[in-house]
C-alpha cells in the first residue's frame, strides 16, 4: 500500500497532539484530585454523586437541626430541674406546717416564703431562650404565658403546640413543651379523684322542744348559700298532717303531706340543692331551719388510694359522691352514706356503715381513710381530679396557710388542706418529673440519631471520595506512560521525517 | 528506413513530459487536495517495411489523476458524519460544563435554599433565619435565571452559527457552479483531456460542502457535476445552483430555520433534512440537548414554584396572615399564551394552564386543526399524538390531564391553524421570588388545637393537619372562628359547636385506642382538615379548634415546606427536584459522552478514509524521486540515441567522401 508523504506527516502530527490531549487530561486531573472533570465523563457517576451529595448535605442539616434542639432541651431541662427543687422545698415547708406546734404567726411565715416560692415558680415557668422566646408558651413564643389574673391564680396565654424539628429522614423530635402540658394540666388529689370537706348542713328545730321529732339534712355544696335560712314547718290540723317549706326570703314552697320517715328535696333551677330526711313524731308547729357551713366535726381526709379503676359519677352536672356523716343522738354511732352529688340520691347499691377512725371507706373504686370524729351533717366530697394548675395548687396552700385556725374543727380543715395540698402538690412533682423524663429520652433519642447521622455522613462521604477522587497512583502512573509515548512519537518522528530519497541525490 | 533520430526525438519528449509531471507532482507534495498525476505513454504508429512493422518511438498520450471517485465519496460521506459529531460535541460540551460546574449548578442553589428551610423551621420567630431564607430564595431565582440566559445566549450562538453556515454553503454552492463552467469548457477545448487541476479543484470545494452539509454527486457526460443535498434537493445542476435561506420559525423569531430558494422563489422548508454536517449538528443540538435542557430546568421551576406555593397557601405568616405565593413568573402568570403560527388566519387567541405539576413533561406541544372543528394534540418530542377534542362551543377550556395542563380557545380557529404550546420553556428564564418581607414567610400552621382545662376524662387531641391542595378555604375556616366539640355520653360521640354544627361519633368503649376525622366531611370548606381523637371523654369534656395567632414559635409550616426537598413530586410523583435536575445533568452528560466516542470513531473513520484516498491520489516523496531518476535515465538514454544517429550518418557521409 502507498502512503503519502504527506498524509505521513499529518498522522504521525495527528498522533502527537493526541497524546498531548490526553497528557493534559491527566494532568488536570492531577492537578485537581479529581476523576470527573464533567459529567460526560462519567454520567452515571455524576448523577450518582449529585445524589450522594444532597444526601450529605441533608444529614448535615439534619445534625445542625438536632443541634438546635439539644440546646432548647437542655435549657428545658435546666429549667424544669430548678422547678423540681422549688418544688420539693415547698413540699418541705408544708410538712412543717402540718406541725401541731405551729400556731397562727409561725404559720403565715410559711405563707410569706411560700409566696416568694411561687412568684419564683412563675419567673421559671416564664423562662426566655437565648432569641428572647418564652420557653412554656407552646407557639406563642413572644407572649407571656403564665400571667396573674384577678382571683389571684394564674392564666396561660400560650397555646398547647409543640415544635418539631426533622433529626433524620423519618425522625421528628419536640424541642419543648408547652406550658399547658408542664405546668397547667395537672390532675389534682391523687390524680383519680380528689377528696374536700364540704359545707355540712344542719336542721335547728326552734319552736317545739318537746317534739320527738328529728331531722336531717345534706346540701349540695353549689347551694349552700343559697338554702341557708330555709324553713319548713309542721301544720297537724288535718292528720297525718303536712310540712310546708319556706325559702329564706318565707316564701311558701308547697307542702307535703307527711309519712314518717319523710324526705323533702329542696330543687334550685333543676339541680338539686338540699334534701333533708324526717323522722319521728312531729307536732303542730314545730319548725326546723336549715343551716349551712363548715364541717362541725374533727373528722379529716389522712388518705385515699384507688382500688382497681374509679369509677367518676356526674349526675346534673354535678362531679362526684359526697359523704355524708349522721349521728342523731350524740351517744349513736357515727354511721355514713355515699351519694351522688348531682341528686343527693343514695348509690345503687346503697353504701353505708358504720365510721370507725382509720379505717378506709370503699366505693366505685375508691378508698378514702378518715381520722378524727366528725359531727353529724359532716360531709367530705370525693370529685373526679380536675386540672389544677400548679400556681393555683400553691396558691390554695398559702390561703389555707393565712386562714387562722381557732377550732379544732378548723385545725382539721387546715390538716385537710395540708394533706389535699400534698397531695397535689406530689400530682405537680410527678408531671414534672414526667415531662422530665420525656425530655430526657428525646435527648437521648437525638443523641442516638446523631451518632447514626455521623456514620451515615461518614458513608457518604467515603462513596462520594471514592467516585469522584482520583486514584493518584493510578494517575501517575498513566501519566508516566503517556508521557513516555508522547517523548516516542516526537524521537520518532524527527527520525523517520529525515528519511527521504532525495536525501541520496547528490 | 526508420527514423532513429525521429524515435530518439519522441523518446527525449516523453522523458520530458513525464519529468514535467513528476516535477508537478513533488511541487505539489503539500497540496491540499491535489492528485497526483501520471503522463500515459503509448508506441507511435510503427512503420510498414518489408521486414515487417518496425517501431517509431513513443508518444505521450495524455496526463491523468490518479484518481477513485469511490473513496472520495466515502471520505465525503465520513467528513460529513464527522463535523455534524464536532460541532454537536462542541456544543454539547459546554452545556455540560455549565451544568457540572458545582458553584454555578442548581444543585447547590437548591439545597441551599431548602437548608435556610430547615433553618426557618428550627428557629421560626428569628427574623436573621428568615433573612437568609430570603436571599437563599432570591439566589435561587437568580441561579435559573442565569442557567437559563446562558442557555439562552448558546441558542443565540447557534442561530448565528447557523447563519453562518448557510451562507458559506451557499458560497460553495455557487463556487462549484462557476468551476463546472470551466471545467465543461477545459474539457471541450482540451479534446476531452481533462483538467485535472480544476477537477481537483472541484473535489475540494465538495468536501469543504459536505463538512457543512451531507451532499450526493452525480457526474454529467460533459465533466460537469451535480450536487445534491438532504432529501435529493438540487443544489447544483450544471451551471445552475439554488441557494439556503436563513427563516424564524412560524413559532418564535428566536428559532432559525433554513429554507430552500429556486430562482424561481421560494423553495421547501429543508431543515429536517439536514440530518449531517456542521448544520446538522447544530440543528440536533438545539432539538436533542438545548431544548429539553431548558425545558426541564423550567419543569423544576414550575414544579418548584406550584408545590412551594401550595404549602405556603397552608401556613400562617407573622402578621397572622394566610402564606401567600412564595414564588411566580413575571409577566406571565397563571395563565399563559400559546404561540400561534404566524401562518394562522383565523383570529383565535389560545391560552394555556398548568393543572397538575406532577404530569408536565419536558416536551413542546402543538395543537393543529384541518378543519376548524376539531384539534389535535401532538407531544413534539417523538410526535405522538395526545389526542383530538372537538370543543363545540367557545370559548372553550380542554384539560388534558396526561400532559398536566389544560388550554383554552377564545374562539373558533381558521382552517389550518396551528399553535405551539410550551409549558416549560420560559419558566426558568421567568422565575422570580415574590417575597421581601420577612414578616410574611407563613412558617407556622393555621390552626391550633386545644384541650379544655374542664376536661376530667382522658380524651386527648392529636395530630392537627390541614393537607395543601385539599384544604382550599383556609381563609374562611380561620373567618369562621373556632370549632369547638364537646362530648356527649347519650350520642355517644362529640358534638360540634362553633363554627360547625353537627356530629363526631366517638365510642370511648370501642374508639379509645384513637380515631381519625376529616372535618370536610361536615363542611366541604373545611376539606383536609384532618385530626385524631383518643381516650375516654367524659360527658362535657371539650376541644376546640381555633385559627393560629400568634405562633410566633411554630415552625410546623417551615417543616412541610422543607420536607418537600425530599418528596418525590415530578414526572408523576417519581422524582424530587434534586432528582430531576441530576437527571437533566446526566442526560446531557451521557448525550455529550456518547458524542465523543462517536466523533472518536467518526474521526479515525476519516482518517481511515483519507488515508485510503491519498494511498491511490497521495505524491509519495521517495516514489517521485524513484520517477525521477527513471525518466532521468530514459531521457539520458534517448539522448544516446541522437549521437549514434549523428554518428551513422557521419560514417555514411565519410564512406562517400573518399
Amino acid at each position: 500500500m502507498r502512503i503519502s508523504s504527506r498524509f505521513f506527516q499529518t498522522l504521525s502530527i495527528n498522533s502527537i497532539l493526541d497524546q498531548q490531549v490526553r497528557l493534559s487530561k491527566t494532568q488536570n486531573q492531577l492537578a485537581t484530585g479529581k476523576r470527573i472533570m464533567t459529567p460526560a465523563d462519567d454520567p452515571v457517576g455524576t448523577s450518582q454523586l449529585m445524589q450522594l451529595r444532597q444526601t450529605e448535605n441533608t444529614v448535615e442539616q439534619y445534625q445542625a437541626n438536632s443541634d438546635a434542639a439539644i440546646n432548647r432541651l437542655s435549657t428545658e431541662e435546666g429549667v424544669l430541674a430548678g422547678v423540681t427543687n422549688l418544688l420539693q422545698r415547698v413540699r418541705e415547708q408544708a410538712i412543717q406546717a402540718a406541725n401541731a406546734s405551729q400556731t397562727n404567726e409561725t404559720r403565715s411565715f410559711i405563707a410569706a416564703e411560700t409566696r416568694q416560692r411561687l412568684e419564683e415558680l412563675v419567673g421559671l415557668a416564664n423562662t426566655k431562650d437565648g432569641n428572647g422566646e418564652y420557653l412554656f408558651a407552646g407557639s406563642k413564643g413572644f407572649t407571656e404565658p403564665f400571667v396573674p389574673n384577678a382571683a389571684g391564680g394564674y392564666d396561660y396565654f400560650g397555646d398547647d403546640s409543640q415544635r418539631f424539628l426533622q433529626i433524620s429522614a423519618g425522625r421528628q423530635v419536640a424541642d419543648g413543651n408547652s406550658g399547658s402540658e408542664v405546668f397547667g394540666l395537672i390532675r389534682n388529689g391523687n390524680g383519680s379523684f380528689v377528696t374536700s370537706t364540704s359545707t355540712s348542713a344542719t336542721l335547728e328545730a326552734t319552736l317545739d322542744p318537746l317534739s320527738t321529732a328529728s331531722a336531717s339534712a345534706t346540701v349540695n355544696p353549689q347551694y349552700a348559700d343559697a338554702v341557708e335560712g330555709y324553713r319548713i314547718v309542721f301544720d297537724n290540723s288535718v292528720p297525718p298532717g303536712v310540712y310546708e317549706l319556706f325559702d329564706s326570703s318565707n316564701v311558701s314552697l308547697g307542702t307535703t303531706p307527711y309519712a314518717d320517715p319523710l324526705n323533702i328535696s329542696i330543687n334550685i333551677s333543676g339541680d338539686a340543692a338540699a334534701a333533708i330526711t324526717l323522722s319521728g313524731v312531729p307536732e303542730n308547729g314545730d319548725e326546723f331551719v336549715l343551716h349551712t357551713g363548715g364541717n362541725a366535726g374533727t373528722g379529716m381526709v389522712t388518705s385515699t388510694s384507688v382500688q382497681g379503676r374509679f369509677e367518676p359519677a356526674l349526675v346534673n352536672g354535678v362531679n362526684g359522691y359526697t359523704l355524708h356523716f349522721i349521728q342523731a343522738d350524740p351517744g349513736d354511732p357515727i354511721t355514713y352514706e355515699v351519694l351522688t352529688s348531682g341528686d343527693l340520691n343514695p348509690l345503687a347499691p346503697p353504701v353505708t356503715g358504720t365510721y370507725t377512725s382509720g379505717e378506709p371507706i370503699p366505693f366505685r373504686g375508691a378508698l378514702v381513710t378518715l381520722n378524727g370524729t366528725p359531727a353529724d351533717g359532716d360531709t367530705f366530697s370525693i370529685r373526679s381530679s380536675e386540672n389544677q394548675n400548679i400556681f393555683q395548687t400553691l396558691q390554695n396552700f398559702i390561703t389555707a396557710l393565712e386562714t387562722p385556725v381557732t377550732s379544732p374543727a378548723e385545725m382539721a380543715e387546715l390538716n385537710n388542706d395540708i394533706n389535699r395540698f400534698l397531695t397535689d402538690i406530689d400530682q405537680g412533682m410527678d408531671n414534672i418529673l414526667t415531662v422530665r423524663a420525656g425530655v430526657g429520652a428525646r435527648l437521648n433519642a437525638i443523641d442516638a440519631q446523631r451518632y447514626i447521622n455521623d456514620d451515615q455522613l461518614f458513608q457518604t462521604t467515603k462513596i462520594i471520595s471514592s467516585i469522584e477522587d482520583l486514584d493518584y497512583a493510578e494517575a501517575i502512573s498513566r501519566l508516566n506512560l503517556q508521557m513516555a509515548g508522547l517523548q516516542a512519537a516526537q524521537q520518532t518522528y524527527l527520525k523517520v521525517q529525515d528519511l527521504s530519497l532525495f536525501n541520496f541525490l547528490r | 528506413m526508420p527514423d532513429i533520430l525521429n524515435t530518439g526525438v519522441s523518446g527525449l519528449l516523453a522523458a520530458q513530459r513525464s519529468l514535467a509531471t513528476t516535477s508537478h507532482n513533488i511541487a505539489n507534495v503539500n497540496t491540499e487536495g491535489y492528485s497526483r498525476q501520471r503522463t500515459n505513454l503509448s508506441t507511435r504508429i510503427p512503420e510498414l517495411s518489408g521486414a515487417g512493422y518496425i517501431g517509431s518511438g513513443v508518444k505521450a498520450d495524455s496526463v491523468v489523476r490518479v484518481y477513485d471517485q469511490f473513496l472520495v465519496n466515502q471520505l465525503n460521506t465520513y467528513t460529513s458524519n464527522m463535523h455534524r459529531l464536532d460541532d454537536y460535541h462542541n456544543y454539547a460540551s459546554q452545556v455540560d460544563n455549565l451544568l457540572a460546574d458545582a458553584d454555578a449548578g442548581l444543585a447547590p442553589a437548591v439545597q441551599e435554599f431548602f437548608n435556610a428551610l430547615n433553618g426557618v423551621a428550627d428557629n421560626p420567630s428569628s427574623i436573621p433565619a428568615r433573612e437568609v431564607l430570603i436571599s437563599q430564595a432570591e439566589s435561587l431565582a437568580f441561579r435559573f435565571q442565569s442557567i437559563d440566559e446562558r442557555l439562552s445566549s448558546l441558542r443565540d450562538v447557534v442561530n448565528s452559527s447557523i447563519r453562518d453556515t448557510v451562507n458559506d454553503i451557499n458560497s460553495l454552492t455557487q463556487s462549484i457552479a462557476n468551476i463546472n463552467q470551466s471545467i465543461v469548457l477545459a474539457q471541450a477545448k482540451a479534446g476531452g483531456s481533462p483538467p485535472n487541476d480544476l477537477l481537483d479543484e472541484r473535489d475540494k470545494l465538495v468536501r469543504k460542502l459536505s463538512e457543512r452539509v451531507p451532499v450526493t454527486t452525480v457526474m454529467q457526460d460533459n465533466g460537469a457535476m451535480n450536487v445534491f443535498i438532504g432529501n435529493g434537493q438540487v443544489m447544483v445542476l450544471g451551471m445552475d445552483y439554488n441557494q439556503l435561506e436563513t427563516t424564524p420559525s412560524d413559532y418564535d423569531s428566536f428559532t432559525l430555520r433554513v429554507n430552500l430558494t429556486t430562482k424561481s422563489g421560494a423553495g421547501p422548508d429543508v431543515t429536517d433534512f439536514l440530518n449531517g454536517g456542521s448544520i446538522g449538528g447544530l440543528l440536533s443540538f438545539r432539538k436533542d440537548i438545548l431544548e429539553p435542557a431548558q425545558n426541564s430546568l423550567g419543569r423544576i421551576a414550575v414544579g418548584l414554584a406550584e408545590s412551594l406555593n401550595n404549602q405556603h397557601h397552608q401556613g400562617l405568616d407573622m402578621n397572622n396572615e394566610l402564606g401567600q405565593d412564595l414564588f411566580g413568573f413575571s409577566g406571565v402568570t397563571a395563565q399563559a399564551n400559546v404561540i400561534a403560527s404566524s401562518r394562522n388566519t383565523g383570529a383565535a387567541t389560545m391560552t394555556y394552564d398548568i393543572t397538575d405539576v406532577s404530569a408536565l413533561t419536558t416536551s413542546d406541544y402543538r395543537i393543529s386543526t384541518a378543519d376548524g372543528t376539531n384539534y389535535t394534540l401532538t407531544r413534539l418530542s417523538g410526535n405522538t399524538v395526545v389526542g383530538t377534542y372537538a370543543p363545540g362551543a367557545y370559548p372553550a377550556t380542554i384539560d388534558v390531564p396526561s400532559e398536566g395542563f389544560s388550554f383554552s380557545l377564545d374562539t373558533a380557529a381558521a382552517a389550518g391553524d396551528s399553535f405551539e404550546l410550551r409549558p416549560t420553556r420560559s419558566a426558568a428564564r421567568d422565575f422570580n421570588f415574590l417575597i421581601t418581607d420577612t414578616k410574611q414567610i407563613a412558617a407556622a400552621a393555621p390552626l391550633r388545637a386545644t384541650e379544655s382545662v374542664a376536661n376530667l376524662g382522658s380524651a386527648q387531641i392529636s395530630a392537627l393537619d390541614t393537607t395543601a391542595g385539599a384544604t382550599t378555604n383556609l381563609g374562611t375556616v380561620r373567618a369562621g372562628g373556632d370549632v369547638t366539640m364537646t362530648y356527649d355520653d347519650t350520642v355517644p360521640g362529640y358534638v360540634l359547636g362553633g363554627a360547625l354544627a353537627g356530629n363526631l361519633a366517638y365510642n370511648p368503649a370501642t374508639d379509645s385506642m384513637g380515631k381519625s376525622f376529616d372535618l370536610g366531611a361536615i363542611d366541604p370548606d373545611y376539606a383536609g382538615i384532618s385530626f385524631r381523637l383518643s381516650g375516654k371523654p367524659l360527658a362535657g369534656d371539650s376541644f376546640t379548634i381555633s385559627p393560629n395567632f400568634d405562633g410566633v414559635s411554630d415552625g410546623s409550616n417551615a417543616l412541610k415546606l422543607a420536607a418537600l426537598d425530599g418528596k418525590p413530586i415530578l414526572a408523576g410523583g417519581t422524582t424530587t427536584f434534586q432528582n430531576a435536575y441530576g437527571q437533566m445533568v446526566s442526560t446531557v452528560g451521557a448525550r455529550t459522552h456518547q458524542a465523543s466516542i462517536d466523533l472518536g470513531v467518526q474521526q479515525s473513520m476519516v482518517v481511515q478514509a483519507e488515508m485510503a484516498v491519498e494511498a491511490v491520489s497521495g505524491v509519495n516523496l521517495d516514489e517521485e524521486a524513484a520517477n525521477m531518476l527513471r525518466f532521468q535515465q530514459a531521457y539520458q538514454a534517448t539522448a544516446q540515441l541522437i549521437g549514434v544517429a549523428q554518428s551513422l550518418f557521419d560514417t555514411l557521409l565519410d564512406a562517400v567522401r573518399r
